[in-house]
């Protein structure tokens, strides 16, 4: 294995290989800046750029890890500074990363983000060449039931977003959950449309990314402008020191670990996703510090758990692409699609057909991890400073990011209408209390829990014991119960020790 | 001067399998844009910017670049409401569609819209349907599939990557009315997001049948993992060995995903007429016969008003079975 | 928040299906009767936290912006990308207490900027509209 990875280096470390990996990751960063559009463009984008240049599938390949890798980077950027996410999981960054850009803590966030994403990638890398033929068996065992309880499971983690009320919290999340009702359901005969209100634009549902723009960024804008030169102004600290301390990158370094872990597991899942994997991670770090974390109000750990764990889950997302053949996310489908076109035919074989490609892409992740933190760490200061921008450039700014954003998804003006009613939810829910993030997970888990619970069902003709069968579920099904007692009782071990 | 002998040559190679007697003495058009209706990165998205916007540049069929605009809604509902309200009489504009946007035409999909109200360029290849089975499925034949959907068909589940009454759905009924089934809804279909989640359903063991098209297949034919029961094609295909075709076993069922563009009801026949020897040159051209072949594409060839009843025809099926169905009433 | 519930669940009774756990309405059902739940729950419980509403002024303020926003999706495909988003970003930038004679030349730099690096160089097409001709 060690020689075939030696190989896969000869090829990664080939001077085109290399100008590939390095543009990828720049024109990554710089396009996962721009909300709206990540790197399922860029590749589309840049694809009749491969067929010009005749790449082989494996320089076409390190050149959309790269693109991909960056891109993920490039949206925690915007997320810490704006607080306007490019993508799903990047809402998870936006809990404590652009708080700690308010206290001026803007450096140390996107260094740990740097930091982060760099370890998370790269264990998670060894972990697929460790495992991936191992793994791709995993992926083939999960069927829709166990696909249910791991979103069970995911919901779970409302419970750590629930300072306050948990009947908000819980409210926020169920309203996800209903939002993501909306549209044509494709599983009933004739495309049911549901919730609708006879507007022919709801059919196709309303896009994640609406949302959460609305509500995180337009939201803010008019939180902002709410407290304006009243005497609660809330001014951008600021900035200190670039960098964290030591003590906190150590305090930070198991939480890494562990969220890799989970990522790169959750990523191999085709039907799960980054955005699962980052809000795992986030509220098992976020039980674990336990009253010790700042979690919510700015603290780097809840910096550094999404982050590890999108990246590793981007990864882990290639183990059913380059060993079953099947796309996990819309990214890993649409690099599919173009693998197809210069030739590679998908499936189990690929790994004989282009041993090169496996070896060659495992190699040039690494390269690209390195060329990222090497691009952006110097980069963090520069950055940093766009939060110094007088704030009337600023705020409006982050307007029009958010309007030329949500447009280009689409090309829908009834998108831009969207957002601003949910800019407006955001906005009351802020003021009122109801915590924000339950709702993006009840968003992001809404489809994918309905749908393979009907899926479920559907195989067993409405049995309810489809769900207790196998081991997986069973397992599930602990860990989920695990995650809701355990917390208690460490309270009450806590008590009894203070008491004691 | 050698621009135009390009031309020439580029034109004429797309002329061995077409009608010589259209000239494309018309100016070439500049300016142009294809209209994919959906976004980035999926099949209709695929037709726009490698065989329309990149080919037809490489082949100098057009003048300057071709942009590539998405909108993606409504199933391709949007876009096509989009030329029919408001590009009437753009001639520079074509959109690329598939069987997809045929099956959505029949089922009603996108409102009153009719075939009629665009004109239907050409197709530049097809994706044969075809049905697959673990490979340590009992079953072996398609009969054997007809036969369970008859006597045991909580047994005998279907899988696919389009939705309920979709394209990938319909095939697979098209092949149970050939056998005389009258209730399609007893049997059972669930959709996934692609073929490939769909897949691996059938290669676990969950689901009895994947009901697809040849280009999802391959790889895990190749690998061993799955057996094809009957592929949709009038012909065997090369590429699938040894499978054989629904019509070799006794149901008379073709179908498949073309890849095609239409364009604009209100555009002049010389416009028409130019986009069609633009798609047939494409069509012909040695470069996209080696990027068909890649992405699994069988030959299928249908310009102009051949391809136009090939499409009514095929809505005409769809509508029927989609009755039979209930999924329009 | 009640209301907005029972409008969700009268909705999802009112889609026309059987009955069942396979199909399109048992789901939102089940939804529609936990956020009634919780709504009442919060009736009982209501939470502590103070809720502070913004002044007048600024009540204004958001307003503003609200209907600039709006009315920008309102004309973004007739007028076009530039001048639009040029006016929207001009009345961002009054609504933020930017300095006068900063405001033309910024929210033009800034939106003519956009324009060419989404429309131009990344391909995603923003709407010309009646400066079709550049």
């Amino acid at each position: 294995m060690f020689d075939q990875l030696l190989h896969g280096f000869s090829i990664a470390l080939s001077t085109q290989n290399i100008f590939l990996v390095f543009t990828g990751a720049f024109l990554g960063t710089v396009i996962g800046m721009l909300p709206g559009i990540g790197p399922i463009n860029a590749i589309a984008i840049l694809f009749p750029i491969v067929l010009q240049f005749e790449l082989t599938p494996s320089s076409a390949l390190i050149f959309f890890a790269g693109i991909f890798y960056g891109s993920q980077y490039g949206n925690s950027i915007s997320s810490i500074l704006l607080n306007v996410p490019g993508t799903s999981s990047a809402a998870v960054t936006c809990i404590d990363g652009h708080p700690l850009a308010r206290q001026g803590r803007a450096g140390p966030a996107l260094a740990m983000s740097a930091i982060a994403s760099f370890s998370g990638g790269v264990l998670s890398i060894f972990l697929l060449i460790l495992f991936a033929p191992y793994l791709s068996k995993l992926a083939i065992d999960f069927g829709p039931a166990e696909y249910f309880v791991l979103m069970v499971c995911a919901f779970t983690a409302l419970t750590s977003f629930s300072h306050g009320s948990f009947i908000k919290a819980l409210f926020s999340a169920i309203l996800g959950l209903a939002i993501a009702t909306i549209g044509i359901d494709e599983l009933s005969f004739g495309g049911m449309r549901r919730f609708t209100f006879g507007v022919e634009e709801l059919g196709d549902g309303i896009d994640f990314i609406v949302v959460v723009i609305g509500v995180f960024a337009i939201g803010e804008l008019f939180l902002y402008l709410s407290e304006l030169s009243s005497d609660t102004v809330q001014k951008i600290a600021p900035l200190n020191k670039v960098m964290m301390s030591f003590k906190e990158l150590k305090e930070s370094f198991a939480g890494i670990l562990r969220s890799c872990i989970t990522g790169f597991l959750v990523g191999v899942l085709p039907g799960a996703g980054a955005t699962i994997a980052s809000f795992l991670a986030y509220s098992t770090e976020k039980k674990m510090a336990g009253a010790s974390g700042k979690f919510g109000k700015g603290d780097l750990r809840g910096v550094a758990a999404p982050e590890s764990a999108n990246n590793s889950s981007a990864v882990g997302s290639f183990i059913p692409l380059l060993v079953l053949g099947v796309p996990g996310s819309e990214t890993t489908a649409v690099m599919l699609a173009a693998l197809i076109t210069l030739g590679v035919t998908p499936g189990p074989t690929m790994l004989t057909d282009q041993p090169d490609m496996f070896w060659g892409v495992a190699a040039s992740m690494f390269i690209g991890n390195l060329v990222l933190i090497i691009l952006n760490l110097p980069m963090v200061k520069l950055l940093a400073k766009i939060l110094l921008i007088p704030r009337w450039v600023l705020m409006p700014l982050i307007a029009i990011l958010s309007i030329v954003g949500v447009y280009v998804l689409n090309g829908s003006e009834f998108d831009l209408l969207l957002m601003l009613i949910f800019g407006v939810i955001g906005f009351i829910m802020r003021k009122t209390g109801f915590p924000l993030a339950p709702l993006i997970l009840g968003l992001v888990l809404g489809g994918l829990i309905e749908v393979n619970f009907r899926r479920a069902l559907t195989y067993s003709y409405g049995d309810f014991s489809t769900f207790f069968e196998s081991p997986i579920s069973i397992g599930l099904w602990i860990i989920t119960l695990l995650s809701l007692v355990a917390p208690l009782f460490f309270k009450v071990l806590k008590k009894g020790r203070t008491q004691g | 001067m050698t621009r135009k002998l390009l031309l020439l040559a580029s034109v004429l190679s797309g002329f061995m399998l077409a009608n010589p007697a259209i000239s494309m003495a018309q100016e070439k058009l500049s300016g142009t844009e294809c209209l994919a209706p959906a976004g980035a990165g999926g099949g209709w998205d695929f037709t726009c910017r490698v065989p329309a916007a990149q080919l037809m540049q490489k082949l100098n069929l057009i003048d300057g670049a071709m942009k590539v605009v998405n909108m993606s809604g409504s199933g391709g509902g949007k876009a096509f409401s989009h030329v029919v309200t408001t590009r009437n009489n753009d001639e520079k504009l074509i959109v690329a569609a598939s069987a997809a946007t045929a099956t959505r035409l029949a089922q009603k999909v996108y409102g009153d819209y009719k075939a009629d109200d665009v004109r239907w360029v050409g197709a530049l290849g097809m994706d044969y349907g075809v049905i697959v089975v673990s490979k340590d499925s009992p079953l072996k034949t398609l009969d054997d599939l007809v036969q369970k959907f008859k006597s045991d068909p909580r047994k005998a589940i279907i899988v696919g990557g389009s939705s309920v009454g979709g394209w990938d759905h319909i095939k697979a009924l098209l092949v149970a009315k050939a056998a005389g089934i009258k209730n399609l809804r007893s049997i059972t279909y669930i959709p996934f997001d692609n073929g490939g989640k769909a897949m691996l359903e059938v290669i676990s063991g969950r689901a009895a049948a994947f009901t697809g098209d040849a280009s999802e297949v391959i790889g895990q034919l190749k690998a061993g993992e799955v057996r094809i029961l009957a592929v949709l094609s009038d012909q065997p295909i090369p590429a699938l060995s040894g499978a054989k075709t629904a019509k070799e076993q006794g149901y008379d069922v073709v179908g498949g995903n073309w890849r095609a563009f239409y364009a604009p009801a209100g555009i002049s026949d010389d416009a028409y007429n130019y986009w069609v020897s633009a798609v047939k040159a494409v069509a012909g051209s040695p470069e996209w016969t080696a990027l068909r072949e890649k992405n699994g594409l069988a030959e299928f060839t249908s310009f102009g008003k051949d391809f136009d009843a090939f499409v009514r025809k095929q809505i005409e099926n769809v509508a029927e079975i989609s009755k039979e169905l209930g999924v329009t009433k | 928040m009640l209301i907005l519930s029972l409008v969700y669940c009268v909705s999802a009774l009112s889609l026309d299906a059987d009955f069942n756990p396979v199909n399109e309405k048992f789901y939102p059902f089940v939804l529609s009767v936990l956020m009634i739940l919780l709504s009442v729950g919060l009736m009982i419980w209501p939470s502590a936290q103070a809720t502070t509403w913004p002044n007048w002024k600024n009540f204004q303020r958001i307003a503003i912006t609200f209907i600039a926003i709006l009315l920008y999706s309102l004309v973004l495909q007739k007028v076009g990308f530039i001048i639009s988003a040029g006016l929207l970003m001009a009345i961002c930038m009054w609504v933020f207490e930017a300095d006068l004679k900063w405001i033309a030349p910024t929210s033009l730099i800034i939106v003519v900027s956009f324009y060419v690096v989404f429309d131009r160089m990344l391909g995603l097409n923003l709407p010309a509209g009646i400066l079709g001709f550049l």
